[in-house]
């Protein structure tokens, strides 16, 4: 049906075409017709007339004659009269004749004028005679019969003249009846192609009429079947305008909200709030919310709704835009208050059952952990070893406990993060302290490494213990006596990096996708035996994610596995720390910002570091402090940090000049104080040297 | 001596911590049962350092600590909770409260943990 139309769309736009063609064609004919038989009126008219001209001077002649015989024959004058008339006619009359110049009348017309002036000139030559009283000879020409003869003569021209006129007019006729008789049939055809191209008109019409109710009829069932999916689900739906005011409710707003349908309409959505928001706040909000896509609503957020009774209840709003880049919006609002109310009851249950576990618990443990520590009397070789047995499995309930509730707890979004700016080495410092007769009792070693410069995150410092000694305590249970598990913290990128390396058997295959769901145990009888709750890494990685980091783990090369822990580095230089007048100043001009971020990370406590992107940006900096040493890398692109050596002896003689970078060679020519190649040096080298050459700098200012 | 007075309903418990306590040489330890008797021992004992387990019939542990101090007592209360939360811990902390010890505690070094609190 769809492919047909454009085929359809062309056929009724000929047609349309084609109608006023075939009425401009017909009256083209129908003007040819009627000028036809205007032509074969003004014919037969003209016939007419010159018949009627030819039978009067047939008349006017029979009259002079008859004056000519009775003036002739008696000589009374009275006779003289019809003479008189008729010759005064016929001249006139013959003069009309001759106006007639048509090729086929002129020459019979020139012949009937010589007759008729033959005949007049006898008639007249007899009545001079009978005038004169010469009556014998008027008689005698009378009685000769030249008269008659002349007078034969001119009506058989007459009659030939009519013949002939006759004729033309028959044959000119029957031409026209000809054109009349194609005329006739041509109208017909016209008509009837005229009546078909309606006919298609009238069908391709009322197909599309036929089509267009059908989709008006399919997109008002789409209507109805939208809106009773909208009337009937149990979430309120609000349709917003592009300001935030409310267009359209379904019932269940009506419902939630207790106001009607009529009175929201027009209402800005922030009236709903228990507690709204100011409108700009609102609006700017708005503003952010993209249309619904594959990963679900363009934006969610839970709000205090407000009934028209007063009462309140929580809601939990899903707000999308109609279409991407339309105006409006599509508002879906939930009633979470039963939601909520079981989230409490759930939260009440955890804490219930976490109390009524460890109340016995703590008389179990207390008991067991006094029998076995010997406090309370020495017991049998036997009777102590079975005492340890229930208090290691009466402590690993206890971990499986907290851990329960741990993981509870930060899958509700109920664990509270209490984030703070913290450095990584004396974490993992505490984390190894906190494991050493863990690891003792393994007889595994712990070691460290670490960068000299503090790597900073922004975190919950004993969450972070708890998600590193998950991982250390895994590593110690997994590694082979003798062992040692190394902890190294690193910059990662944009990270910081906490690697747990074992030398233990790996982790195997069929186990890596599940590594980290809860109760994951590789083999179950012989982790449990290690004593684990199988939740420490589930719990490792929810901590991990939480502070916006995350947890992988690799084969080691040679065996063993490395779980690695990235969180993302803050780099306190960067986001505009107080500044600390009592350190030196240096500058550091990088177009590399990674390199930027880990020497002002490095030199963080011990100088005030400004950190620049630009050559431009550097003599701007210049300005504003008076800097100690200027560190400058030499491609800057598309400058050359050399470039800047004459600003920053200009801007203070005694500024110490070092050059970090990546070139080999980079041809300083003494330009500069000290030069570092970033491959060969550490940044710890570059903070020592830097550090040393500022003091100078101040004893040289002084 | 230092005395020391555990209060906690569980009778298993009290006994428990009394013994632990107890291996420190340098505390004397008293045991209360409930909110109410641990105000009666205080008044009339007048330990050094008070043990109040959190969750109790009648009078839990934050009255009883508000309580003592109403009645111008400013006897050092170091909480003792299996609800080792912390965000109840930290609000422990505002309530004029030494420290907070969780529960299950391990007999051992509970001891040790009382005296780092004082």
């Amino acid at each position: 049906m769809m492919k047909s139309n454009p085929v359809r769309r062309a056929l009724s736009t000929l047609a349309l075409m084609a109608i006023p063609l075939a009425l401009l064609g017909f009256l083209f004919l129908m003007q040819n017709q009627f000028r036809d038989i205007r032509e074969l009126r003004e014919l037969v008219d003209e016939s007419v007339s010159t018949r009627a001209q030819l039978t009067d001077l047939l008349v006017e002649h029979l009259n002079i004659e008859t004056g000519q015989r009775g003036f002739v024959l008696t000589g009374r004058r009275e006779f003289l009269e019809p003479y008189v008339v008729g010759r005064s006619r016929i001249d006139e009359t013959m003069q009309q004749l001759a106006g007639h110049r048509e090729p086929r009348l002129a020459p019979g017309i020139e012949r009937l004028r010589q007759l008729s002036r033959q005949k007049s000139a006898f008639v007249d030559e007899t009545i001079r005679f009978a005038q004169d009283g010469d009556f014998a000879t008027a008689r005698e020409m009378v009685a000769q019969g030249r008269g008659k003869r002349l007078m034969d003569a001119m009506r058989l021209q007459v009659e030939q003249l009519d013949r002939t006129e006759r004729a033309h007019l028959k044959l000119a006729t029957g031409s026209r009846d000809h054109s009349r008789d194609r005329l006739e049939v041509t109208t017909y055809l016209l008509l009837a192609a005229f009546a078909l191209l309606l006919a298609l008109v009238a069908i391709v019409t009322a197909r599309a009429v036929r089509e267009r109710q059908r989709e008006f009829v399919r997109a008002n069932e789409l209507g109805e079947r939208q809106k009773a999916i909208l009337n009937g689900t149990v979430d309120g739906l609000l349709l917003l305008d592009q300001d935030g005011y409310i267009r359209e409710v379904n019932p269940s707003i009506v419902r939630l909200f207790g106001y009607d349908e009529e009175f929201l309409i027009g209402k800005h959505n922030t009236f709903l709030m228990a507690d709204p928001p100011a409108l700009a706040d609102s609006l700017a909000w708005l503003r952010g919310v993209g249309s619904a896509g594959r990963r679900g609503a363009g934006r969610r957020m839970e709000f205090t709704g407000l009934r028209q009774d007063g009462a309140t209840f929580e809601t939990d709003v899903a707000i999308s835009r109609i279409a991407p880049g339309a105006s409006g919006y599509v508002a879906i609002i939930r009633d979470v208050t039963e939601r909520k109310r079981i989230e409490g009851l759930k939260t009440e249950f955890v804490s219930t059952v976490s109390h009524e576990l460890r109340t016995p618990l703590t008389s179990i443990g207390g008991a067991l952990g006094l029998l076995s520590s010997g406090a309370v009397g020495q017991l049998g070789d036997k009777a102590s070893r079975l005492v340890q047995i229930a208090h290691s499995n009466c402590e690993r309930l206890i971990r499986l406990i907290n851990d329960i509730l741990d993981i509870e707890k930060i899958q509700s979004g109920k664990m509270h993060f209490d984030m703070r700016r913290l450095r990584i080495a004396p974490l993992i410092e505490r984390v190894t302290a906190a494991n050493a007769q863990f690891a003792a009792t393994h007889d595994v070693t712990l070691a460290i490494t670490h960068p000299a410069w503090p790597l900073v995150v922004d975190g919950d410092a004993d969450r972070l213990e708890q998600l590193v000694t998950n991982l250390v305590s895994n590593a110690i249970k997994h590694s082979p006596r003798g062992g040692t598990v190394e902890l190294v913290a690193s910059q990662h990128g944009q990270n910081v990096r906490i690697d747990v390396c074992d030398r233990g058997a790996g982790i195997p295959h069929a186990f890596r996708s599940r590594i980290f769901g809860k109760f994951a145990m590789a083999d179950g009888s012989d982790n449990r035996a290690r004593g684990g709750t199988g939740l420490g890494l589930s719990i490792a990685r929810e901590i991990a994610q939480r502070h916006g980091g995350s947890i992988t783990f690799a084969d080691r090369p040679g065996g063993g596995t490395t779980f690695s822990v990235d969180l993302p580095l803050i780099c306190e230089a960067a986001s505009g720390q107080p500044a600390q007048p009592d350190l030196p100043a240096v500058l550091h001009v990088d177009d590399d910002q990674d390199c930027l971020d880990v020497v002002a990370t490095a030199f963080e406590g011990a100088a005030r570091i400004i950190s620049v992107g630009t050559l431009d940006e550097a003599r701007a900096a210049l300005g504003q402090h008076t800097f100690a040493a200027a560190i400058i890398d030499v491609g800057i692109a598309p400058h050359s940090g050399l470039d800047l050596v004459p600003d920053l002896r200009a801007a203070a003689p005694g500024l110490k000049v070092l050059l970090f970078t990546a070139l080999d060679e980079p041809h300083a020519d003494g330009k500069v104080d000290a030069v570092l190649v970033k491959s060969r040096s550490s940044v710890e080298d570059l903070v020592r040297l830097t550090l040393r050459m500022a003091g100078e700098s101040k004893k040289d200012a002084a | 001596m230092i005395r020391v007075l555990y209060v906690d309903d569980e009778p298993d418990i009290r006994e428990i911590a009394e013994l632990s306590l107890s291996l420190d040489p340098g505390f004397d330890v008293h045991t209360a049962a409930s909110g109410e008797e641990a105000l009666a021992v205080v008044a009339e004992w007048q330990p050094d350092v008070v043990l109040l387990d959190v969750m109790m019939p009648v009078m839990d542990g934050p009255a009883v600590l508000a309580e003592l101090r109403s009645r111008g007592v400013n006897t050092p209360v170091v909480f003792v909770t299996a609800r080792a939360q912390r965000s109840e811990m930290q609000s422990f902390a505002t309530l004029d409260a030494k420290g907070v010890l969780a529960k299950p505690f391990d007999p051992v070094t509970l001891a040790a943990q009382v005296r780092a609190l004082l």
